[in-house]
């Protein structure tokens, strides 16, 4: 962890005047050229098998709000945008033990990470090329609920159990 | 099943040193480099011809002189500035881990030691302004305290000899009683050390099973695959030095003994059963080791090998913490298959070595004027991924787990200025905390294999 992350961190910790317990993911990577339409086939693949890898990988996780993908800038780059508790880089580990298979094949189809690098084995590379690519947000970031963690919505979905 | 090289690893990462109930860490600074690594020779040296020797993971009474159990064993760790100082070329520092490096001292804001817990109020040698003034940290265990003496001798003899280092502390602890019924009882009336993680490839604790899957060896040694998918920490270069070693959160914390007590009474109807029934909540163990989970209503004893026989989801389920509360410190530092944020609680295990230091608390002389506490070593193959993640997100915030909020561990957690524990009741547990326990310091150390101690020997 860099000073300033960590610092960040203890910031974090520190309340800050806040309990805010979420953070905003705005992950933009550029697409290979001509790779757009290979993309959104493997995105909307995702959505249509009987269990959509993403969402298992995020009920598992439980720190994720809200998930989605969105090709930008006539499809030129690959968004991936969520809302999720706590520290990315503190969960990065079990982020990728879920979904580093399904970044793999998203990644295939950017043209800065080398297609040779399995997200699961190359994680400290991977950690760093999100960072990279994280847009976070401008200004400040809206939250109905700002202090509650995933672990608590959970609980209140009708029949929900654990 | 996984095949480690018992010879080439460490004991104290793999074993519990059950018989050795006296511990002494020498803390060392170097002085003289040619004259310490000559000393580090010989305790890398299975010989008892040239003294004290480093104790592996193998079969002790394998080791000369052959088929007798030893009196005692040594382990020995070093920190960054000590590779530095024992001449390790910069590429090879540079491959160490970024926390490893940093310290403890510089991590400490991650850990929780913050306010009271502040480095700068720990003891002398390992205060911010003496950074990395500690390099080695010899680890001496024996049977009795006659027998620590002895060793001590040789030892501080042999380390010393020639000005190679000099010792800017030493640490002791050790079993509070030294009876059968009352080992592994610590400061807060506890039995401790119950649970350790089972490693595959490693000689197995037949006495506490749990129904938790053996961890890969690699969660606790570098070189060897890790339970993250595909995934092996990388190994400091080079590879004799890193391979087969570990690493180690040396921890210093003190308990108000008192505090805690008179906490159990004003905090509950001060009934001896409502104090023991906070104190079992608090821990989610009763004193007497039993867990709540197993049974919520009373500490009577079960069979030794039933102790660590649950994981909260198959065995002795309770997602919601209705028998043991979510809160507490067990659940905390070792969530099992309860439900938490990344996807489980059993992938970020600690190997625990701990002794408690002080005498044993009397009601009777509450104010005797003894510094009461534990030392012991935190033992990952990663200090990021399990001994800070375990210290930040899961003993000092809550955020992991359902309806703890920010609060903290209510045994371990930095409750300056003030915490809170809740736990469902009839009616519902909800009392005010403040900390119980202090860092009076802390160390990140590498625990090399004897390859690798060959090799710091030979640089």
């Amino acid at each position: 962890m860099s000073m300033q992350s960590m610092q960040a961190e203890q910031s974090r910790r520190s309340g800050n005047g806040t309990d805010q317990v979420q953070s905003p993911l705005t992950l933009v990577m550029p697409i290979k050229d001509g790779g757009a339409q290979g993309l959104r086939a493997l995105i909307e693949g995702l959505g249509k098998a009987p269990v959509n890898p993403v969402d298992a990988a995020l009920d598992e996780l439980r720190s994720v709000h809200f998930a989605r993908f969105a090709l930008l800038e006539n499809d030129t780059r690959l968004a991936v945008i969520t809302s999720y508790d706590g520290n990315f880089r503190t969960y990065i580990m079990d982020f990728v033990d879920l979904l580093g298979p399904v970044f793999d094949q998203l990644l295939a189809f950017v043209d800065d990470w080398p297609a040779e690098h399995p997200v699961q084995t190359y994680r400290d590379e991977f950690l760093a090329y999100v960072e990279a690519h994280d847009l976070r947000c401008v200004g400040s970031f809206y939250s109905a609920y700002p202090e509650v963690p995933v672990n608590d919505i959970i609980p209140l979905r009708p029949g929900a159990e654990g | 099943m996984a095949v480690l090289d018992l010879d080439d690893i460490q004991g104290v990462i793999l074993r519990g040193y059950r018989p050795m109930q006296r511990v002494r860490h020498l803390l060392l600074q170097i002085d003289r480099r040619a004259a310490f690594q000559a000393a580090l020779r010989d305790l890398s040296t299975e010989d008892p011809a040239s003294g004290p020797y480093v104790t592996v993971a193998a079969d002790w009474t394998d080791k000369p002189p052959v088929g007798v159990q030893p009196e005692d064993c040594v382990n020995i760790a070093m920190t960054y500035s000590g590779l530095r100082a024992l001449g390790l070329p910069d590429d090879s520092l540079a491959s160490f881990p970024d926390e490893f490096r940093e310290g403890a001292v510089t991590r400490a804001g991650v850990v929780g030691d913050t306010n009271a817990n502040d480095p700068q109020h720990w003891i002398e040698p390992l205060r911010p302004d003496n950074h990395g003034g500690v390099h080695v940290v010899l680890s001496l265990f024996a049977r009795t305290s006659a027998g620590l003496e002895e060793l001590t001798s040789e030892v501080r003899a042999r380390v010393t000899r020639d000005g190679g280092a000099r010792e800017l502390v030493h640490l002791d602890a050790g079993a509070l009683y030294d009876d059968e019924a009352r080992a592994g009882y610590v400061h807060f009336g506890y039995r401790d050390g119950l649970s350790q993680p089972a490693i595959d490839g490693a000689p197995q604790n037949e006495r506490l099973p749990d129904p938790l899957d053996p961890v890969p060896p690699g969660d606790f040694l570098l070189g060897h695959p890790s339970r993250r998918p595909n995934y092996s920490y990388p190994v400091p270069a080079p590879d004799e030095l890193g391979r087969n070693g570990s690493f180690a959160a040396l921890r210093i914390v003190e308990q108000d003994v008192r505090g805690f007590e008179d906490f159990l009474t004003s905090a509950s109807d001060g009934s001896h059963e409502g104090r023991e029934l906070l104190a079992a909540q608090l821990c989610g163990r009763w004193r007497n080791g039993v867990p709540l989970v197993v049974s919520p209503d009373s500490d009577a004893p079960i069979p030794t090998a039933e102790l660590n026989m649950f994981d909260y989801a198959t065995v002795h389920p309770d997602p919601d913490g209705a028998r043991c509360p979510l809160g507490s410190h067990i659940r905390r530092a070792n969530p099992r298959r309860g439900p938490a944020a990344g996807g489980g609680g059993d992938k970020r295990r600690l190997i625990r070595r701990g002794l408690p230091y002080g005498p044993p608390y009397d009601p009777a002389r509450p104010d005797d004027g003894h510094a009461r506490g534990l030392v012991g070593m935190f033992i990952c193959v990663s200090l990021r991924d399990q001994f800070e993640f375990v210290m930040s997100e899961w003993i000092n915030d809550g955020v992991f787990a359902r309806g703890l909020g920010r609060t903290k561990d209510p045994l371990t957690g930095n409750h300056d200025p003030g915490g809170e524990f809740r736990a469902p009741g009839t009616p519902p547990v909800h009392v005010t905390l403040s900390s119980f326990v202090t860092t009076r310091g802390g160390m990140y150390c590498f625990l090399p294999s004897m390859t690798g101690l060959r090799y710091l020997a030979a640089l």
